[in-house]
């Protein structure tokens, strides 16, 4: 197991090696000059030139290149362009917020979608199915940060329950977090319901009903447990991409969050924060998919015997050398 | 004739007759096409409802709300928002869809590759995917654009390739499938060339998901196209994009909050009706993965 981890966690430097790489050629051909976003349109060219010099832009772009390599290598992200922080400082004091802010809304997510799209299947065909198939598409293809516009429109400016924006206690809280669920959840509902009903015409839900199983436990025990792989995916990909900030939601209720730090690192040019941003999401989404298949191991019986027999095997192997060399 | 009429038989059960006829019966995926052609014919011919165009400033009419004149009201300059949001449609709609064909026309080709000559080049193309799939589509988007700058031609680009690595999956894996099939030998050993054989053999055996996959693609540019312009890269005033519009309206949400809601709107009916059609067309080429 351990050993897997691991070998996954080795396959992720190549990638990142690669996405620097890409991030550090986009620098180079993209349009505007971080030198003249920091100092000011009428800044005078020896004034730009010592600026690139302190921070290393004059020289060649593969210098550039080994010179962040080397600092990235012992943690460090450098600093920002525009004041001069360490961009570990400003992912440490912004990425936690997004990280509950995601947590939060897909927990509540998870736990509707998963409900509702059990109950959909259970009542394939019904009313209350063909209602929830409706609402949950309907959903599912409105703009999240649309419906967080007509949701401050209602309750915010109409009825004025919560505040428009901000992030400071649990009544700003709640409008985000129900604009981030409504979209999530309809997916994971979808999700759930097609699975459950991938599972539900299986031999053994034939088997379970014959030999006078509940209904309930047919459906929880059987069909459900069955059905978790395809569902703990989905939430899965959705709570990774979300932990890489929750980008238009976070602009739209002015949350101090990753995503609005990196719209605030493209607008002003500041390449150092925009790769640390950068670096942290493709990191964060391939911990969340190693986490993904772990998880498989221990909803899947078949995956996780695979594992304690190659656990056992080597731990056998390691016996016998104990007792040889002894 | 008693020939020819066999033959029309036959000719009615082809595979693609078959799936149109399931297709047709299918109530929501109906809907979802009519809904989808008003959207589109409304956005094409936006220059004969609204012959005064997308930009024409009528300063005594500012802010009026939505009322037979105004169908959706007017905005700070008084330009008409049916206006607006129709030539935004064209926008939005027309980036949407190319951006798709990009990432479809560039996914399939690596995708085709990947899976046929399978070994070196297999190996460097999907690294390369790699490196785009860790990057969430978004975000891939958004730096790209950055990169690229703001416009048409440039947002297509930017969210074109930010979905080729999902075309590019959903097609290499079938045909690694397929390289071990008769037709596919029969063909090598008349000394069909590579490229035939990938584009005359290959690609017809795999396409049918890839339908699917292409128009469901489609919502998904549309809303990313819409964010890209919203968060104010992508298409930028005066032009209009219904998520242009959306973030110019947001401005005025306090007071005018229906330069909100029509842009929205667009985007919603749209990428819903895409999804609709999505879904039956997904139930109507494979009946036995309809629920």
């Amino acid at each position: 197991m351990l050993r897997y981890i691991g070998k996954r966690l080795a396959l992720m430097i190549p990638v990142l090696i690669a996405v620097t790489l890409l991030l550090f050629i986009i620098q180079a051909v993209a349009p505007g000059d971080p030198a003249v976003m920091a100092l000011g349109q009428d800044a005078s060219e020896t004034e730009k030139f010592d600026w690139k010099e302190e921070r290393g832009l004059n020289d060649p772009l593969v210098v550039q290149y080994f010179n962040y390599m080397k600092k990235l290598v012992c943690g460090d992200f450098g600093n920002s362009y525009s004041d001069g922080r360490p961009i570990t400082q400003s992912i440490v004091s912004r990425w936690p917020t997004t990280i509950v802010y995601a947590t939060v809304s897909l927990l509540i997510a998870s736990v509707f979608g998963i409900a509702l799209g059990v109950l959909s299947a259970v009542k394939r065909g019904k009313f209350f199915d063909s209602i929830m198939r409706v609402i949950s598409i309907v959903m599912f293809s409105m703009p999240n940060f649309w419906f967080a516009l007509l949701l401050i429109i209602v309750f915010a400016l109409d009825l004025k329950w919560f505040p428009v924006s901000g992030f400071y206690g649990p009544r700003y809280w709640v409008l985000p977090v129900v604009a981030l669920m409504i979209t999530n959840s309809a997916g994971i509902l979808r999700f759930t319901r097609s699975s459950m009903l991938d599972n539900l015409q299986a031999d053994y839900v034939r088997t379970a009903r014959a030999k006078g199983q509940t209904e309930f436990k047919v459906i929880m025990h059987h069909v459900f447990n069955n059905s978790l792989i395809p569902i703990v995916t989905y939430v899965g990909s959705c709570l990774a991409s979300a932990y890489g900030g929750v980008i238009v939601l976070e602009q739209v209720f002015s949350i101090p969050g990753l995503g609005s730090l990196l719209i605030t690192a493209i607008n002003h040019r500041d390449w150092p924060l925009l790769r640390g941003c950068v670096i942290l999401i493709a990191v964060t989404t391939a911990v969340m998919n190693l986490l993904i298949d772990l998880i498989y191991a221990f909803l899947d019986p078949r995956v996780k015997a695979r594992f304690k027999n190659d656990a056992a095997r080597k731990g056998k192997k390691a016996l016998k050398k104990a007792s040889e060399n002894a | 004739m008693k020939k020819n009429e066999h033959n029309r038989t036959i000719r009615r059960r082809s595979m693609a007759g078959e799936v149109i006829d399931r297709l047709v019966r299918n109530k929501t995926a109906m809907i979802g096409l009519l809904i989808l052609l008003i959207v589109v014919f409304s956005c094409i011919f936006a220059n004969v409802i609204c012959p005064e165009g997308y930009n024409s400033n009528d300063l005594p009419h500012r802010y009026m709300s939505p009322s037979i004149k105004f169908l959706f009201g007017t905005d700070s300059f008084g330009r008409s928002m049916l206006a607006r949001v129709l030539y935004g449609g064209r926008n939005s709609l027309l980036i949407g869809f190319l951006a798709t064909c990009l990432a479809a026309v560039i996914g399939i080709a690596l995708g085709a590759i990947c899976g046929y000559f399978g070994g070196a080049a297999d190996i460097i193309l999907m690294r390369f995917l790699d490196v785009l799939n860790a990057i969430p589509n978004l975000l891939l988007a958004i730096v790209i654009s950055a990169c690229l700058g703001t416009g048409k031609l440039n947002t297509v680009l930017a969210v074109g390739i930010s979905f080729i690595p999902g075309f590019a999956k959903q097609v290499r894996g079938p045909v690694i499938s397929l390289m071990g099939s008769d037709y596919i030998e029969a063909a090598r050993s008349i000394d069909a060339t590579n490229t035939r054989i990938i584009v005359r053999h290959v690609l017809p055996n795999v396409l049918s998901p890839l339908i699917v996959q292409f128009t469901l693609t489609i919502a998904l540019s549309i809303l990313c196209v819409s964010s890209l312009s919203f968060l104010g890269l992508g298409i930028q005033p005066p032009e209009p994009e219904w998520g242009a519009l959306l973030s110019a309206g947001r401005e005025y949400l306090t007071h005018y909050p229906y330069l909100c809601t029509f842009p929205g709107l667009g985007i919603a009916l749209t990428v819903f009706s895409v999804n609709l059609f999505g879904d039956g067309l997904r139930d109507a080429i494979d009946p036995k993965l309809k629920n």
